[in-house]
């Protein structure tokens, strides 16, 4: 079985490589630590299963997603992140994704997700499931945030993390006025004033990691 | 067993299970390293170091409800010869300051600086006299 593990962290890949080594031993497991190396080694080969980091820098794990799907590929995509999972598990589903889990889950959870999309089958965890049930219960309580593109709410991760306007530009390759343009938009779509109250939004919603 | 070549015993302490794979990995990669065992939680880690008295604990600073400091404190109060090198992903000055005022002897940033555990236990074993060499080979 061959599997790409995508994360900037190299503790993050060591300890994912390991645990994927002892439950499958004959495995051919590859690392890449940004979006670039992604989607070069993603095009070599047939993978059993990719897992991917959602807050990589630049492209981060959500647009690579996306673009790996642009390319045909239709590996099972495990995506995992440090961040609460009901903020993102519907964008990265509806990307394409096969999974969704949190990196603090237990060691059986992740063979498990593992596992199951190796079979061709979805995965969440039973504590996401549950949340995004009370979530259709509750329509009106929709956080705002979920009113965001999946652009705007990675430009608002980057401002809340305390990134310029002209360094997101850099990293995520688009132009000041366009990353202007979309924070407009992101304090207009969240009732907020300025930076200092879109990095406390952030920091109360588990948009960022502190 | 040669005394020149004795291992140095580590004990680490951290709440993820990521973590655990990676770091138990780097170790038992690292020549002359005993990988004592592991704890997720500051009790257990109590309760371990007590009774194995490692050479070195890696630490956390932050476990799910618990503080590394307040474990930084005790390990430098009740077991002062045992080296803590910090790890964890809250890396800024202040966080560094604390641990070293604490007792702790190195601090690693979670995120970037992992790789550099091999080369620090290394230098500690080449910098453990022979006294201590000696002692714990016996």
């Amino acid at each position: 079985m061959r599997f790409l593990i995508a994360d900037d962290h190299a503790i993050v890949r060591k300890g994912l490589a390991q645990l994927i080594r002892e439950e499958f031993p004959d495995s051919e497991i590859l690392e890449a630590s940004n979006s670039q190396e992604v989607l070069e080694k993603v095009k070599v080969g047939i993978w059993d299963a990719i897992l991917i980091d959602i807050s990589m820098p630049g492209r981060n794990g959500l647009e690579t997603l996306k673009q790996i799907r642009d390319f045909g590929i239709k590996a099972p995509i495990l995506v995992i992140s440090m961040h609460p999972e009901e903020q993102y598990a519907v964008r990265v589903l509806k990307a394409g994704a096969s999974g969704f889990l949190n990196k603090d889950s237990a060691m059986e959870e992740l063979i498990t997700a593992i596992q199951k999309v190796l079979y061709g089958k979805k995965y969440i965890s039973a504590s996401l499931a549950e949340k995004l049930v009370e979530r259709f219960e509750s329509s009106s309580e929709k956080p705002l945030n979920e009113l965001l593109s999946d652009r705007e709410l990675q430009v608002l991760q980057l401002i809340a993390s305390g990134k310029t306007v002209g360094n997101i530009a850099d990293e995520i390759s688009l132009s000041v006025n366009t990353i202007s343009t979309y924070r407009a938009r992101i304090l207009e779509k969240l009732n907020l004033a300025n930076n200092a109250e879109l990095m406390r939004y952030a920091i109360d919603n588990g948009l960022i990691q502190l | 067993m040669n005394p020149v070549e004795q291992t140095l015993t580590v004990f680490t302490v951290d709440d993820s299970e990521i973590v655990y794979k990676s770091i138990g990995t780097l170790l038992l990669e690292t020549k002359n390293i005993t990988w004592q065992g592991h704890a997720f939680s500051l009790h257990d880690a109590c309760l371990q170091i007590d009774k194995k008295n490692p050479n070195v604990v890696i630490l956390d600073i932050q476990l799910r409800e618990e503080s590394g400091f307040e474990f930084l404190e005790y390990l430098s109060k009740n077991h002062p010869a045992i080296i803590v090198i910090m790890f964890s992903n809250l890396s800024s000055m202040p966080y560094r300051h604390k641990s070293t005022e604490l007792g702790a002897k190195y601090f690693l940033d979670k995120s970037t600086e992992f790789e550099k555990i091999p080369k620090i236990l290394t230098e500690l074993i080449n910098n453990m006299s022979p006294v201590q060499r000696f002692r714990r080979s016996v």
